[in-house]
C-alpha cells in the first residue's frame, strides 16, 4: 500500500476473551479474541455484536448476550455480515475512472494517486466555483454519527455547502416534536409488563425492529391486545387481534376518525385533555369533520373495525409505537401529529402502562445535546465560514437548482449512502451526477454509485472502524469498535477524510495520532462514561436525564405553551417564517399522487405503489451476497388478486411496471392477499443496475411541514422543519410482459 | 443439478405406457425387457418404477471393469456402449435395476435422458412421472408441507378461549 | 421410559419471516448459497374472513420413522439410538436423491459435490456440552425450541400455563 498506510493500534485491548473455542462451518476453532461491538446499520435495535477474530479475520457474529435488549440475537443481516466482510467482491483499493460515467471502467489506484487526484480537483473547485461548490452526500448505510463530525470538520473548514435533514422521518419527527415537545421512548421492558394494549402504526418489526417481539409476546401472553395500521399485511399484523389496513396515504383521516368516535362517545380523558394538552376546541372543528363513516369510505377500513380500535384505544392502557411508513406522503407530519393528539386526548401519555413512542432523539445525539457535534467539527482557532444549506431529501434537485443560480454544486464525495438508488427519481438524479465535475464514492462494493464516480476510494465494513450510534428505540449505549484491522487496502471513513484534510494544509485540525475512540470520548465525553461502553465492557445505560426511563412523567412538555399541543402554537409561529403546510390543527391532505387528488393519472396509473423497507437486506446493501439473494429471490411486486386478474397475471409472470418517470422490466408478480386492491408493493433498495429499483418510479415530492423548494435554504432545523421524501406519493401500472 | 426423473411412486397406475415407449423409441421394436424404465407390480395395487437416477458416484461406474461408463459435466451418467463387452456387472451392482440388458444388441444400457427431453415423461398419462431439478422438487415439497402444517395451527400468541 | 427422541419444535404463532435462523444456521455449518438447511416458507391463509401469512421454518424433522433412511440404498443415512438424529454419511453417499423423493418435506439438499446434506440438529453442538442449536440461538421471537418430547410439551404448557395464570391473577389485564 503506497504512502498511505492506516492500520488500527493494537486491538486486543478490546478483547473480552482470547483464545475462545467457537464452532464455525461445522468445524472447532479457537479464535485469537472476541470483542463487543454494535451494529449502526440504521436500525431500531442497534444489537450488541459479538465477533470473533482469528488471524485479523472476522470468523464468526453473535449476538452480545449481556445486552438487555437484543439479548443474544442478531437478525438474519447481522450474521450475513460474515460473508459481507469477507466477501472477494469488496473494493480492494482505489480505482480511478477510465471510461466515460455510467460505463464502470476503472483503473487501479495508489492512495496517494487517488488521494492527490481529489485534493487537485477540490482545489480547482473551490479556485473557480467557490467552497460552496462541495458538499458531501452521506446518510445511514453505516448510521454513525462521529464520522460525520469528522467530515464535518472537513466541511467546515473547506467552506462547503452543509447537508442537512433527512429523506427518512423527519416529517414524522416534526409532526411529533410540535406535539409533545422533546423526543424519548419507552423502552420494551417497561411497557411490556403493564400495558393492555399496543397500537403500533406503520411498523414492520419482523424486517426493521425484530427484537421488540419477545417484548410483544410478552405482554401479549398477559392479555395485551395487538392493533397493527399497516396497508400492507405484515408478519406483526398477522399476529394482532385487529389490522388496520388504510389505503395509503390516510392515516390521518383513520386518527380523526377514531377521536371522533372517542369524543362524541365520552371516552376521551377530560381530565387529562384539560391539565396536560393545549387547543381542543380547535382539535374537536377538525375532528368533527370526520365521523367515523366518512373516515371508513376515505381509508377503504370498515367501520366497524374504526370503532372497535376506538373503544379498545380509549379504554385500554395503550402504548402507541409508530414506525415511519405512514409519514412517507406529503402529509407525513401531520400524521404523525394525528397520532400523538389520538394519544394526548385519551392519556396514553408519559405513564408506564402506556406511552407515546415515536423516535428517541439519542438516535440524533447532536440535537438534544448529548452529543456536542460542534467541538469536532468547529475546531479552535479555525475560521468557519457560514454557508448554504442543502436538503437531502431534494439532493438532486438541488444539484440543478444550484447550477441554474449560478452558484453550481460541482463535487460530490459520497459515503455511506446509495444516492443513486436511493434517491427518488432515478433518471433525475444521474442527470444531477452528470454535472459534476468531482464525484467520489467510499465504498465496500461496486454499486449502483461507484459506476457514476470518478475516483472509488475502498471503505470500511463497520466492524473495521469506530462509530458511535445511540438506538432511537432504547436506551443501552455500546461504542464501534474496530474489532480486526482493515481488509484489504481499505481505510476508515474518519482517516481517509482527514487525509485528506491534511493533504489540503490542515495538518494542525487534523492530527495523525486522533483515533476514533478520541472522537468519540470529545463528542460524549462530558455526558457519559465513554469507557464503560467500550469493549470489554458494555452495554451501558445511558444517564436518566438524557433518556428517561418514563418519558413524559413529570407531564411537562418542551412546546411553546408547555402542555401538548393539540393545536400546535409552534407550527403557526414557524409557518410565519416559511412557507408550507403549518396548519396547526391535524388534517387531512390527500398525497400528491393519489386516486382522489390527480383521478386523471390514477386513470392511466390505478396502483398506489410503496416500497417497504426490504425484508432481508438494508436498503441497497446486502443483496450481493450470496446467502441473501438466495433467500431474497428476484424482485417482486405484490398485488391483489384482483388486479392481477384484472391485468391478467399470475404468480411468477414477468411484468413491467410504469408510470410516465420510468418502467421496471421482468419484475416477478406476486399476486397476493397481502395488499388490498389499488396498492402495490415493491420493496426498496434493489440495484438499478440489476433493473429492480422502485426509485426509477418513485416521486420527487416531499412531506412536509416546511415547503423548502428546490432545498437550498440559509436556515434549516429538522425538528422544526421535518422533509421526508415522499415516496409513496407514487402511482404505477402494471403490464404482463 | 440439471433436471433428472422423478417418479411419484403413489401416482403410477402401472400402465407401463413410460416402459413400452422406452422400449419402442430406443430399441425401434415394441417389448418390455430392454426398457430404460421399469414398472414392476408389487402386491395388491402397488407399484414400483425404477429407472437410472444418474447417481453422482454411481456403483455400476465402480462395477464396469472396461470403464464404459462415466459422468458428464452436467452430472448425467453416460456409457460407451462400443466399450460395453455385456458383463451384465452393473446391472447386478444397480440398487435400483436402473441398468438392463438390451437384448438386441448384447449391451448394457441405462437411461439417458432422451438428450434433455425423456419420452416416458411426455407419454405419462397420471403425471407420476416428471422431469425436474431436484432444488425445485425440494422447494415445492417444502412449500406443500409448510401449507399442511399451518392450517393445521391456530395462528394467535397465547390467548383464553 | 419416555421417548429420548430429540427433536425442533417451532412456535408457528411466534414466528415472524425474520429469517435470522437461515443465515445463522450457513454461519455455524459453514453451508453455501444452494443448500438450503433450514427455510422459512411463507403460506398465506384467511382465517375467519382476515387475510394473513403464516410462517414456517422447515428444517429436518428427525424423524422416528424416516422415509430417507429407508430409501436410502448405501446405509448412509442412519438415525442415532441416543437422541435419534438422523445424519448422513457423505462418504457412503453416492448422490442418487432418493432420499428427496422419499422426504415428504424437501429436507434433502444438495450442494456443489451433489451429495446429499441437510440439518443435523447442530450436533456438534450438543456433543461439545452446548445447550442450543444455532437457529435457536437466533431466533428472536424465540420461537424455535429444541429438546426431547417431553421436554418440550413440558415448556409449551408452562408457558401456556403462566400466560393463562397472568391474565387471570398476575399482572395480565383481567386481573385488575
Amino acid at each position: 500500500m503506497a504512502n498511505f498506510t492506516r492500520l488500527h493500534e493494537d486491538l486486543n485491548k478490546y478483547a473480552v476473551a482470547r483464545n475462545v473455542p467457537v464452532w464455525v462451518g461445522g468445524k472447532k476453532v479457537i479464535a485469537d479474541r472476541v470483542v463487543k461491538t454494535a451494529c449502526p446499520h440504521n436500525c431500531y435495535d442497534t444489537c450488541g455484536v459479538l465477533a470473533y477474530i482469528k488471524d485479523e479475520k472476522v470468523i464468526k457474529l453473535e449476538g452480545d448476550p449481556d445486552h438487555p435488549i437484543t439479548r443474544g440475537h442478531l437478525c438474519v443481516k447481522g450474521y450475513a455480515n460474515v460473508q459481507k466482510i469477507n466477501s472477494p467482491d469488496r473494493v480492494k483499493y482505489p480505482l480511478i475512472r477510465v471510461g466515460e460515467r455510467g460505463e464502470g471502467k476503472f483503473r487501479r489506484a495508489t492512495w496517494d494517486e487517488a488521494l492527490d487526484y481529489i485534493v487537485d480537483k477540490l482545489k480547482d473547485i473551490r479556485s473557480r466555483y467557490g467552497g460552496e461548490a462541495f458538499s458531501e452526500y452521506c446518510y445511514s448505510g453505516n448510521r454513525e454519527h462521529m464520522a460525520k463530525t469528522v467530515s464535518g470538520r472537513f466541511l467546515n473548514l473547506f467552506g462547503a455547502s452543509k447537508l442537512v435533514g433527512s429523506f427518512c422521518l423527519l416529517s414524522g419527527a416534526a409532526g411529533s416534536y410540535y406535539s409533545v415537545g422533546d423526543q424519548h421512548t419507552m423502552m420494551p421492558e417497561v411497557w411490556s409488563e403493564k400495558t393492555e394494549m399496543i397500537f403500533l402504526v406503520g411498523r414492520n418489526p419482523s424486517f426493521t425492529n425484530p427484537h421488540i417481539y419477545p417484548f410483544l409476546y410478552k405482554a401479549m401472553e398477559r392479555g395485551a391486545k395487538l392493533v397493527v395500521v399497516d396497508p400492507y399485511v405484515t408478519a406483526v399484523a398477522s399476529k394482532a387481534d385487529l389490522h388496520l389496513q388504510p389505503r395509503p396515504g390516510t392515516d390521518v383521516v383513520l386518527a380523526l376518525g377514531m377521536m371522533n368516535y372517542i369524543i362524541s362517545h365520552d371516552m376521551h380523558n377530560k381530565e387529562f385533555i384539560a391539565k396536560y394538552t393545549h387547543g381542543f376546541e380547535d382539535l374537536l372543528e377538525e375532528v368533527k369533520t370526520m365521523p367515523v363513516e366518512k373516515a371508513a369510505e376515505l381509508t377503504g377500513i370498515e367501520a366497524e373495525k374504526i370503532i372497535q380500535a376506538a373503544q379498545w384505544y380509549a379504554t385500554l392502557n395503550t402504548q402507541t409505537e409508530c414506525g415511519y411508513g405512514h409519514q412517507r406522503y406529503s402529509n407525513g407530519h401531520q400524521a404523525q401529529r394525528a397520532y400523538a393528539c389520538l394519544a394526548a386526548i385519551c392519556g396514553h401519555i408519559g405513564k408506564e402502562t402506556g406511552n407515546y413512542n415515536y423516535i428517541d432523539q439519542m438516535g440524533f445525539p447532536a440535537l438534544p445535546g448529548f452529543m456536542q457535534a460542534g467541538k469536532v467539527m468547529n475546531p479552535e482557532g479555525a475560521d468557519i465560514p457560514k454557508t448554504r444549506l442543502i436538503n437531502i431529501a431534494t439532493f438532486a434537485t438541488a444539484i440543478q437548482e444550484a447550477a441554474a443560480q449560478g452558484k453550481p454544486i460541482k463535487g460530490v464525495i459520497s459515503y455511506r449512502g446509495g444516492l443513486v438508488s436511493q434517491q427518488p427519481e432515478v433518471a433525475y438524479t444521474l442527470e444531477a451526477l452528470k454535472t459534476l465535475d468531482l464525484f467520489v464514492t467510499i465504498e465496500q462494493f461496486m454499486t449502483d454509485d461507484t459506476d457514476w464516480a470518478d475516483v472509488v476510494l475502498p471503505g470500511c465494513h463497520y466492524l473495521e472502524q469506530y462509530g458511535l450510534h445511540p438506538s432511537y428505540w432504547h436506551h443501552y449505549l455500546q461504542v464501534l469498535v474496530p474489532v480486526c484491522q482493515p481488509y484489504y487496502e481499505a481505510v476508515p471513513d474518519i482517516e481517509i477524510w482527514a487525509e485528506l484534510g491534511r493533504r489540503m494544509g490542515w495538518e494542525e485540525y487534523f492530527p495523525k495520532e486522533t483515533t476514533g475512540l478520541d472522537y468519540i470520548k470529545t463528542l460524549i465525553g462530558e455526558n457519559c462514561n465513554v469507557d464503560e461502553a467500550v469493549s470489554p465492557k458494555g452495554p451501558l445505560r445511558l444517564p436518566e436525564n438524557w433518556c428517561p426511563r418514563v418519558p413524559y412523567a413529570d407531564l411537562k412538555f418542551a412546546t411553546p405553551s408547555g402542555k401538548i399541543e393539540l393545536y400546535s402554537i409552534g407550527m403557526e409561529e414557524r409557518g410565519k417564517k416559511f412557507p408550507g403546510d403549518f396548519k396547526a390543527v391535524p388534517y387531512h391532505l390527500e398525497p400528491e399522487e393519489s386516486p382522489l387528488s390527480t383521478p386523471e393519472l390514477y386513470k392511466k396509473y390505478p396502483l398506489t405503489l410503496i416500497s417497504q423497507h426490504p425484508a432481508f437486506r438494508t436498503h441497497s446493501q446486502y443483496y450481493n451476497l450470496p446467502w441473501i439473494r438466495e433467500i431474497e429471490g428476484p424482485a417482486k411486486i405484490y398485488i391483489s388478486r384482483e388486479d392481477a386478474a384484472k391485468a391478467g397475471v399470475k404468480e411468477g409472470d414477468k411484468v413491467r411496471v410504469f408510470n410516465d418517470r420510468g418502467e421496471l422490466k421482468g419484475i416477478y408478480a406476486k399476486p397476493s392477499i397481502r395488499v388490498k386492491s389499488g396498492t402495490a408493493e415493491l420493496s426498496s433498495g434493489m440495484w438499478v443496475k440489476l433493473g429492480a429499483n422502485v426509485n426509477v418510479l418513485s416521486s420527487r415530492s416531499i412531506g412536509g411541514p416546511r415547503d423548502v423548494g428546490a432545498g437550498i435554504m440559509e436556515e434549516y432545523h429538522p425538528l422544526l422543519d421535518g422533509n421526508t421524501t415522499a415516496y409513496f406519493n407514487t402511482l404505477v401500472q402494471i403490464e404482463k410482459m | 443439478m440439471e433436471k433428472v426423473i422423478v417418479v411419484n411412486q403413489d401416482l403410477c397406475n402401472g400402465c407401463q405406457l413410460c416402459q413400452m415407449g422406452c422400449h419402442l423409441r430406443k430399441n425401434d421394436r415394441s417389448g418390455l425387457r430392454s426398457s430404460r424404465i421399469q414398472v414392476f407390480h408389487l402386491s395388491g395395487s402397488e407399484n414400483l418404477v425404477q429407472t437410472c437416477n444418474h447417481c453422482e458416484e454411481p456403483i455400476c461406474k465402480t462395477a464396469c471393469l472396461m470403464e464404459a461408463i462415466s459422468k458428464t459435466k452436467k452430472g448425467l451418467t453416460e456409457r460407451n456402449e462400443s466399450a460395453c463387452i455385456g458383463c451384465e456387472a452393473c446391472i447386478a451392482m444397480c440398487p435400483f435395476g436402473a441398468a438392463v440388458l438390451d437384448t438386441d444388441r448384447e449391451v448394457a444400457v441405462s437411461c439417458d435422458l432422451c438428450s434433455g427431453n425423456p419420452y416416458c415423461v411426455t407419454i405419462c398419462p397420471t403425471g407420476a412421472l416428471q422431469f425436474i431439478e431436484p432444488q425445485v422438487e425440494g422447494l415445492s415439497k417444502r412449500q406443500l408441507a409448510a401449507e399442511r402444517m399451518a392450517m393445521a395451527g391456530r395462528n394467535k400468541v397465547y390467548q383464553l378461549p | 421410559m419416555t421417548s429420548r427422541q430429540k427433536t425442533l419444535y417451532v412456535d408457528t404463532r411466534r414466528c415472524m419471516n425474520c429469517r435470522a435462523c437461515e443465515t445463522a444456521c450457513k454461519l455455524e455449518n459453514g453451508v453455501p448459497a444452494g443448500p438450503r438447511w433450514t427455510m422459512v416458507t411463507e403460506v398465506e391463509v384467511t382465517q375467519d374472513g382476515v387475510d394473513k401469512t403464516m410462517f414456517l421454518p422447515m428444517p429436518c424433522l428427525h424423524c422416528g420413522d424416516p422415509a430417507c433412511l429407508k430409501a436410502c440404498p448405501t446405509g448412509a443415512i442412519s438415525k442415532r439410538t441416543v437422541d435419534g438424529i438422523v445424519l448422513v454419511d457423505k462418504e457412503k453417499c453416492i448422490g442418487c436423491r432418493q432420499c428427496l423423493w422419499a422426504c415428504q418435506f424437501g429436507v434433502p439438499q444438495f450442494g456443489p459435490d451433489n451429495k446429499m446434506e441437510k440439518c443435523t440438529l447442530c450436533v456438534h453442538r450438543f456433543d461439545d456440552g452446548l445447550t442450543e442449536t444455532a437457529c435457536q440461538k437466533a431466533c428472536q421471537a424465540e420461537a424455535i425450541m429444541v429438546g426431547t418430547v417431553d421436554e418440550i410439551s413440558k415448556a409449551i404448557r408452562e408457558r401456556y400455563a403462566t400466560s393463562s395464570r397472568n391474565q387471570l391473577f398476575g399482572n395480565g389485564i383481567l386481573g385488575r
